[in-house]
């Protein structure tokens, strides 16, 4: 079971309890909102680094060093 | 007040004139959820929420805004930012349009992370800043964020929320208008 803790700042308590059904909810909701957003950042990732990875070999195949290349695009 | 060139002007506690004024610090233990209630009040519009040692490894963190104990779960956050990790030299850029929540900081433990937010008991549109690191093997990982919440709703509480436990130190402050 997921837990919440409830911190009264201005009483300086605090509590921790078991998730009420609609935390629950929630929270489920939560987490697959971000597995989908984490997946979205990692596919982008993913294709930008093919991008990367294109063009290198293009600027390679038009003679430029590794060095060269590296020093343009990382 | 006058200073000596030797003094160290620090913030000061609740009721002690200063630009920056210590509201809070409570600990993190281990919930993936953390509910801190009246943290917002007529006293401030702007806050600095510093975290040491926070923690939410395997999975992102994020937050919400809340009223008198009721988290506000609308798609009315939004955000952006870079994240940066440097064991693969890479930068990759973050956009979430009307999210039900704003994102803190990506997979990481320990992250050292400022907050900054504008306006939450204000009746007027709520912004945020936050930057973080962390270290992810050999490499350092970043976040620099920024984002709002589409709606002007006077806010009191702030929800941290993670798909994993959330631990950590959390230190609020306040800074004066004058």
């Amino acid at each position: 079971m997921s837990k919440t803790t409830i911190h009264d700042i201005a009483l300086g308590k605090s509590v921790t309890r078991n998730m009420n059904s609609a935390e629950l909810a929630q929270w489920q909701a939560d987490k697959i909102e971000s597995e989908a957003q984490a997946k979205a950042e990692s596919d982008a990732k993913a294709l930008n680094d093919a991008k990367v990875l294109s063009a290198k070999n293009k600027l390679k195949a038009l003679g430029l060093t590794d060095a060269e290349v590296t020093a343009l695009v990382g | 007040m006058a200073y000596t060139s030797s003094q160290v002007v620090q913030a000061v506690p609740t009721g002690i004139n200063s630009a920056l004024v210590f509201i809070a610090k409570t600990t993190l233990t281990a919930s993936t959820q953390h509910n801190l209630l009246n943290v917002f009040s007529a006293t401030y519009d702007h806050y600095l929420v510093r975290f040491t040692n926070l923690s939410a490894a395997g999975g992102a963190l994020n937050m919400r805004y809340g009223t008198s104990g009721t988290p506000d779960t609308g798609s009315n956050y939004s955000n952006n930012g870079i994240y940066n990790d440097d064991a693969q030299v890479t930068t990759t850029s973050n956009r979430y349009n009307s999210s039900s929540n704003s994102l803190v900081g990506n997979t990481a433990a320990d992250m050292g992370t400022f907050l900054e937010i504008s306006s939450p008991f204000l009746t007027q549109k709520t912004t945020y800043t936050v930057s973080n690191s962390s270290l992810s093997g050999s490499g350092i990982i970043s976040n620099l964020i920024r984002g709002t919440v589409n709606t002007a709703t006077s806010y009191t509480d702030l929800v941290l929320t993670s798909s994993v436990n959330i631990s950590g130190v959390i230190y609020i402050y306040g800074l004066t208008n004058s």
